[in-house]
C-alpha cells in the first residue's frame, strides 16, 4: 500500500468526528512505521495547505498522541486547550491502540518539528472552538494578535471570550472618548479615563448651567419688551438662511431700541458669532 | 440602538441658525401667551417659571432641530409633549431633574410603560458601576440605559449641540441687552 492514499482519506475528513483514529492507526499498526510518519507529514503539509479548519483537526490529534503516550505534553495541552473534540478522541481511542505507544510518540515528535509557528495557530483555533462550544468558528476573524492568544488559551473558556469581548468593547469605549476629548476644550492634556470623565461632566454641567443663566437673561429681556411683537419675521424666511437671521435679530432689535442705530453693528456681531460675514 | 452608523450632526453654523430661528419663534409665541395663565403668580415665582419656559423652548428648540436621529434629542422632545400632556399634573420643577428620573426608555415603545424605572438592566455594564459614567448618564437625557459606547456617542452629539445652543443664546441676549 503507499501512503497517500491513506493520508487523504485520513485527512480530507472535514471534521474531526469522521476522521477516526483507530482506522489511522490500524492501517499504521499494518504499515511500516517510518512510512506511517512520512505520510503522516505529508498529510499534515495537505491539510495546512487546504481548508483551514483541519488545524483544529491535526491539533487534536496531536493532543491525542501525547495523551496515549502519558507524556508530560498532555498535561501542557490539557492546560492549554479544552477542546471537547480532542477529549472525546482521546477517549474514543485510548484503550485499544496502547502498544503504538512509541510510534505515535514519534509521529508527534516529526509533527513538532514539522510545524513549529502553525502549531500556535492551530491552537488559537481550538481555543476559539473550545470558546464557541463545537462550532466555533465565528470567532476567528475577531482574533487579536499572538500574546493575546497566550493569555486567552492559559485561563479557562468562559475568561477566553468574556475577556475577548471585554477588549474589543474597551477599545470601542476609547474611541469614542478620544472624539470627546477632542470635543471638550482643555481636555486634551488631561491623562485617563476618570479624568477625562470628570473634564466632560464638569463641561456638560457648565453648558447647561450656561443654558439656564441664559435662560434667566432672556426671559428678564423679553419681559422687558412687554410690547408682543406681533411677529418674528421666521415663516416667510427664504433659503439664505444666515441673512434672514440677521435681517430677524436686526429688525427685532432696531424696532426695540431705537430705529436705525444698531443694525449694522448687529450683522457684524451675528457675523462673528456665525462664523460668517453677512 | 446605534447612533455610529446614523449620519453625523450637521454643519454646526446651519444648526446654529435653525435653532435661532425656532427658538426665536417659541420666544414670540412665549411672548405672546405670556400674560394670560399667571397673573395670580407674584413677582419671584413668575420669574422663575418664565425663566423655565424659556429654558424649556431653548431645548426644545435644539432638540427639534436635531430631530430623532439621536437618543437624546428624543428623550427631551417626547419628554415636552408629555408634559405637556399632562401639564396640570406635575408640580414646578426643574428641567433637568424631570429628564433624569422621567425619561428612561425612550428607544422603544415600552417608553410610557417604565416611566420611573431607574436602572433596568444593572448587570448589562461593568462600565456603568463607577460614579462617573453614572454622573454622566444623568446628563445626558435619555442616556440611563444605553450601552456605554453609545452613550459616548450621545454625549458627544449631545456637547456639540449645547455649545451650539449656548452660543445662540450668548448671542440673543448680547443683542436685546446691548444699547
Amino acid at each position: 500500500m503507499d501512503p497517500p492514499i491513506i493520508n487523504e482519506t485520513s485527512f480530507s475528513a472535514a471534521n474531526p468526528s469522521s476522521y477516526s483514529l483507530t482506522g489511522i492507526w490500524s492501517f499504521s499498526s499494518v504499515n511500516g512505521g517510518r512510512n506511517e510518519g512520512l505520510g503522516l507529514k505529508i498529510g499534515s503539509l495537505i491539510s495546512r495547505l487546504g481548508e483551514p479548519n483541519n488545524n483544529r483537526d491535526e491539533e487534536s490529534t496531536v493532543t491525542e498522541h501525547s495523551g496515549g503516550g502519558g507524556g508530560g505534553g498532555r498535561k501542557r495541552r490539557d492546560a492549554n486547550s479544552e477542546d471537547e473534540s480532542s477529549k472525546l478522541v482521546s477517549t474514543s481511542s485510548g484503550n485499544d491502540l496502547s502498544k503504538l505507544n512509541g510510534k505515535r510518540m514519534k509521529i508527534s515528535g516529526s509533527k513538532d518539528e514539522f510545524g513549529g509557528c502553525s502549531k500556535m495557530d492551530g491552537e488559537g483555533s481550538s481555543g476559539s472552538a473550545s470558546k464557541g462550544g463545537v462550532g466555533g468558528s465565528h470567532n476567528k476573524p475577531c482574533e487579536p494578535p499572538k500574546d493575546y492568544i497566550h493569555v486567552r488559551a492559559r485561563r479557562g473558556q468562559a475568561t477566553d471570550s468574556h475577556s475577548l469581548a471585554e477588549r474589543a468593547r474597551r477599545e470601542k469605549i476609547s474611541e469614542r472618548m478620544k472624539i470627546l476629548q477632542d470635543l471638550v476644550p482643555g481636555c486634551n492634556k488631561v491623562i485617563g479615563k476618570a479624568l477625562v470623565l470628570d473634564e466632560i461632566i464638569n463641561y456638560i454641567q457648565s453648558l447647561q448651567h450656561q443654558v439656564e443663566f441664559l435662560s434667566m437673561k432672556l426671559e428678564a429681556v423679553n419681559t422687558r419688551m412687554n410690547s408682543p411683537v406681533e411677529g418674528f419675521p421666521t415663516k416667510d424666511l427664504g433659503p439664505p438662511p444666515l441673512d434672514a437671521a440677521g435681517f430677524l435679530f436686526g429688525s427685532q432689535t432696531a424696532r426695540q431700541f431705537g430705529p436705525g442705530s444698531q443694525p449694522e453693528w448687529l450683522h457684524m456681531q451675528l457675523g462673528n458669532n456665525f462664523g460668517r460675514t453677512t | 440602538m446605534s447612533p455610529s452608523q446614523q449620519p453625523s450632526s450637521p454643519n454646526p453654523t446651519h444648526l446654529k441658525i435653525r435653532f435661532a430661528r425656532r427658538f426665536l419663534r417659541a420666544l414670540n409665541n412665549l411672548n405672546i401667551t405670556k400674560t394670560s395663565p399667571d397673573d395670580d403668580d407674584d413677582g419671584e415665582n413668575r420669574v422663575y417659571r418664565r425663566s423655565r419656559r424659556v429654558k424649556i423652548a431653548a431645548y426644545t428648540a435644539m432638540a427639534s432641530v436635531v430631530g430623532s436621529r439621536r437618543a437624546w434629542s428624543r428623550a427631551v422632545l417626547w419628554k415636552v409633549r408629555n408634559r405637556s400632556r399632562n401639564r396640570s399634573l406635575l408640580s414646578v420643577r426643574p428641567r433637568r431633574k424631570r429628564v433624569d428620573c422621567k425619561i428612561t426608555n425612550n428607544d422603544h415603545d415600552h417608553a410610557k410603560v417604565f416611566v420611573r424605572r431607574r436602572n433596568p438592566n444593572p448587570k448589562r455594564d461593568p462600565f456603568r458601576d463607577s460614579g462617573q459614567v453614572l454622573k454622566l448618564r444623568k446628563l445626558v437625557p435619555g442616556a440611563e440605559t444605553m450601552d456605554s459606547w453609545c452613550l459616548m456617542d450621545e454625549t458627544a452629539d449631545y456637547i456639540k449641540c449645547l455649545a451650539a445652543q449656548v452660543e445662540v443664546m450668548k448671542t440673543l441676549v448680547d443683542l436685546y441687552t446691548t444699547t
